[in-house]
């Protein structure tokens, strides 16, 4: 049997060169779309870090009309007081240069223990990418950023609020250190003093990895938080119409919180020359930051979806042609007892042999091109290992697989129901 | 081959092998749709169409990108810093000041309700680089710019948000709660327009000095210098003539160890169109290979199918073939006459195709574009009958027909013309 089924595949030898030509390109093509969907998906799967459920950002601007520093300094504080006593809001999260969840950009600096003197040069391009901004101790409250070991948000704010010198790390930015800062486990550095950008401060907890966005792979992200204080005026300075400002509002009472918000905007929170502008649901937040990445995605999908038409359009045109050439073929194999299923069997016998052909040879460029680190990235990708290529290409033979069977199973269908008399009458 | 024979020929084989010829349709089709979807978005970012029907005769200078051996800082230039050094430009005909990014902010009539709507802000040099349609009033002037008078421009469903009416020239619109007189309503801009999207425009003002920590904090600011040539040719001179100033300007802050980093400013409108960030030349190759890939995959894999395809069309006319060689046909006549009637249903195909690329660029716009922000776009991203359709737009999709024709018919019709008349009469095949 599988030596009249080469023998069929050779007497056809023209037509199945282009097959696999056509595999082979299709099946390479898909497993680069497949896995570029999987540098969206894979970290989307993984923890982020933080949780933006009853969440609103709260937009705020400075007006241009010219008043005293000290009058802006006052209102500054009066508007955040105001978000902190309004009914149904938990708490207030003030940060700058953007480390609030969603929003992006990337530091980079220089660290010091000062205990050890040991340091660390972090970066774009030294390790992995870093964001360092200022956060105030209800930041944690608001985003639920959580110690792995256990420690509440509630706890680590109140060690942030104990000093106005408290820092967080994420355990990833520990680990990636770890060597220079000579630390046995992250925890053991809680307590210790470091020197950054000619400040002093002391590391106050040490927190679960908190991913930019849900799409960015978490060990390629990592965070250092210095101490935003409501009560320094210099600090102030910086609360404007950049400032991150979000509010976590008590499940209890978030029914119909959004309209009554927005109806105390022009009143309660207009105070001149500061004011809030708008209120939005976190959710929208992520939703627009992550747009790029999910419109990106749906291109894969038309490129993928594309590609596995071709696939059956050939598929189903090639064996369209042959099943009727073999018409007669086909019916005196049914006339000597053969079964429609054994013929059919038959037929993806060959599509079968052509893909496990194409699939060698695709496979054997793909691991050329991923030895020679030609790999389409998103911004930043996972570093590739042999899990995630047998992920990849597991779900492309199958896409394919599940092509060649429809793309042979109409024509093959359509060949099963002449009946044998008919097809050898016409001949 | 008469055009009437032709069709006969198409019928005929769609009478005899319909699926082989529904399917050659549909695989064109395809082909066509994907190849023309792609072409109609990337020429988005390049192609002139109002209101930047200049773009063939800009060029731009969109950042500051300034180190010494320590440490480097990027940002757009400051008016100052595009005043400095293209101020006293001789080849360009103008030179202007935009907002590199449009920033959302609140505006409101007198007493009405805030909404949020993207700002620029630009000098008077803007409305000549870029062909704004007023609908009624006029841009703000040079003079506006120089005194720091507190004027806008606001498009037109700014305008009937606001006002419920475009007739508000004279009128005040609160803008972060200064009052503005609006001097003029222009038609909505597309905020794929990279630079001449907002919804409301101001003048210009210095806002030098983004940066306290470093030398040459007076060049960092939020603008982007946009040079106009009289011609597209004159683009090179202009070219030249920036990137001299900038040596010039380099050797005057060499004593403060600091230099500006080039990257290959001043960029044509497609190389500004794959500029990303401020401290990146644009990443032409990587643009080059995308979309030639791109356009190949689309074109290739359909045609592998589309020639085993044609294939089997010929194979049952090998008779036909013979006796007409035999009758003195030439191998150069039977190949153009198998291309030509290949052509026809490549085109069948190709206009299909052209239709549904037209259609679903408009449909899913969103998913297809990119705004160039860091802070979200207030208003709906839309593509204008001009920049889904121009008559270049034709002419690609004739052309991508074409190879797709070659590519898929000219094997099999090569090896039908070089048939042995007296085997192909007697049907042996391979």
């Amino acid at each position: 049997m599988k030596r009249k089924l080469l023998k069929q595949i050779s007497r056809q030898w023209r037509s199945n060169v282009w097959l696999v030509v056509e595999l082979v390109i299709i099946l390479v093509v898909t497993w680069f779309m497949v896995d570029l969907l999987s540098q969206v998906y894979v970290p989307y799967a993984e923890p982020t870090g933080f949780d933006i459920s009853h969440c609103y950002k709260i937009k705020v601007a400075m007006s241009e009309n010219p008043d005293t520093a000290v009058n802006v300094l006052a209102k500054k504080r009066e508007l955040i007081s105001r978000l902190r006593h309004y009914p149904g809001v938990e708490a207030v999260a003030v940060s700058v240069d953007g480390v609030e969840p969603y929003a992006g950009s990337y530091s980079s600096g220089v660290i010091m223990d000062v205990t050890t003197t040991d340091s660390v040069t972090y970066g774009f391009h030294e390790c992995k990418s870093m964001r360092h901004g200022h956060i105030n101790p209800d930041f944690v409250r608001v985003f639920r950023i959580s110690d792995p070991a256990g420690v509440s948000p509630d706890s680590l704010a109140r060690a942030l609020e104990s000093g106005h010198d408290r820092i967080l790390l994420t355990v990833n930015f520990v680990e990636l250190v770890d060597t220079a800062f000579r630390a046995p486990e992250p925890h053991s550095l809680v307590g210790h003093r470091f020197i950054h950008y000619g400040s002093s401060y002391t590391l106050a907890g040490v927190v679960s990895n908190v991913k930019r966005k849900d799409t960015s792979p978490a060990d390629r992200y990592a965070a250092l938080f210095l101490p935003f204080n409501e009560n320094d005026d210099e600090a102030m300075r910086y609360f404007d119409n950049g400032t991150d400002v979000t509010i976590r509002v008590d499940p209890g009472s978030e029914k119909g919180f959004m309209e009554r918000f927005s109806n105390d905007i022009r009143t309660h929170f207009n105070l001149g020359s500061i004011y809030v502008t708008q209120i939005i649901p976190f959710g929208e937040v992520a939703e627009a930051s992550m747009a790029d990445e999910f419109k990106a995605a749906r291109k894969m999908y038309v490129v993928i979806g594309f590609l596995l038409v071709n696939v059956f359009l050939g598929l189903l045109g090639t064996f369209w042609y042959r099943t009727r050439q073999r018409t007669s073929e086909l019916a005196v194999r049914m006339i000597f007892g053969a079964s429609r299923i054994s013929l059919f069997r038959r037929l993806m016998g060959e599509g079968l042999i052509l893909l496990a052909v194409a699939a060698v040879i695709a496979g054997s460029l793909i691991a050329a091109l991923l030895y020679l680190e030609i790999r389409p990235e998103l911004t930043f990708a996972s570093r590739i290992d042999i899990g995630w290529i047998v992920r990849d290409s597991v779900i492309t033979f199958l896409l394919l697989l599940a092509m060649i069977f429809l793309g042979i199973w109409f024509p093959a269908r359509a060949a099963m129901r002449v009946s044998p008399a008919a097809a050898l009458h016409d001949e | 081959m008469a055009m009437r024979k032709i069709f006969q020929q198409i019928i005929y084989d769609l009478r005899t092998q319909p699926v082989i010829g529904i399917v050659s349709v549909i695989g064109t089709a395809l082909a066509i749709l994907l190849v023309m979807m792609s072409t109609i978005v990337y020429e988005i970012d390049y192609a002139p169409m109002a209101p930047e029907s200049n773009r063939d005769r800009l060029l731009y200078d969109p950042a500051f990108y300034i180190g010494n051996d320590e440490s480097s800082i990027c940002s757009s230039l400051s008016l100052h810093a595009i005043r400095k050094l293209y101020g006293g430009m001789k080849t360009p005909q103008v030179v202007a000041a935009v907002s590199r990014y449009f920033e959302p902010v609140d505006v409101a009539s007198d007493n009405g309700k805030p909404v949020i709507v993207d700002l620029r802000r630009s000098d008077a040099e803007m409305w000549k680089v870029f062909d704004h349609t007023f609908l009624t009033g006029s841009p703000y002037t040079a003079a506006d710019v120089a005194e720091g008078a507190d004027v806008a421009v606001i498009d037109e469903s700014t305008a009937r948000n606001l006002f419920s009416s475009t007739d508000v020239v004279g009128r005040t619109v609160m803008v972060r709660g200064k009052a503005h007189r609006i001097r003029g309503v222009i038609r909505d801009v597309s905020p794929l327009m990279r630079l001449s999207y907002a919804q409301i425009w101001l003048p210009a003002v210095n806002d030098a000095g983004r940066f306290r920590d470093n030398r040459h904090t007076e060049m960092f600011g939020g603008y982007a210098a946009v040079f106009m040539g009289e011609t597209p040719a004159s683009l090179p001179a202009i070219r030249e003539e920036a990137r001299g100033i900038n040596e010039d300007y380099n050797r005057e802050i060499r004593h403060t160890g600091y230099q500006r980093i080039d990257c290959e400013a001043p960029h044509t409108q497609l190389a500004f169109s794959q500029v990303a960030g401020a401290n990146n030349p644009p990443d032409m190759t990587s643009y080059y290979i995308t979309r030639g890939l791109l356009m190949a995959i689309f074109l290739l894999v359909p045609a592998i199918n589309l020639s085993s395809m044609t294939q089997s069309r010929l194979r049952r006319r090998c008779h036909e073939i013979g006796v007409r060689r035999a009758f003195g046909a030439t191998r150069r006549g039977i190949l153009l006459s198998i291309l030509r009637e290949n052509l026809v249903v490549t085109l069948a195909g190709g206009i299909i195709g052209l239709i549904l690329s037209l259609a679903g660029v408009w449909l899913f716009a969103d998913t297809l574009f990119e705004v160039d922000t860091w802070q979200g776009v207030s208003s709906a991203l839309r593509v204008t009958g001009e920049m889904l359709f121009r008559w270049s737009t034709f002419g690609w999709a004739l052309l991508f027909c074409l190879i797709l024709n070659l590519l898929s018919a000219g094997i099999p019709a090569w090896r039908a013309s070089r048939l042995n008349p007296v085997e192909a009469i007697n049907q042996v095949e391979d």
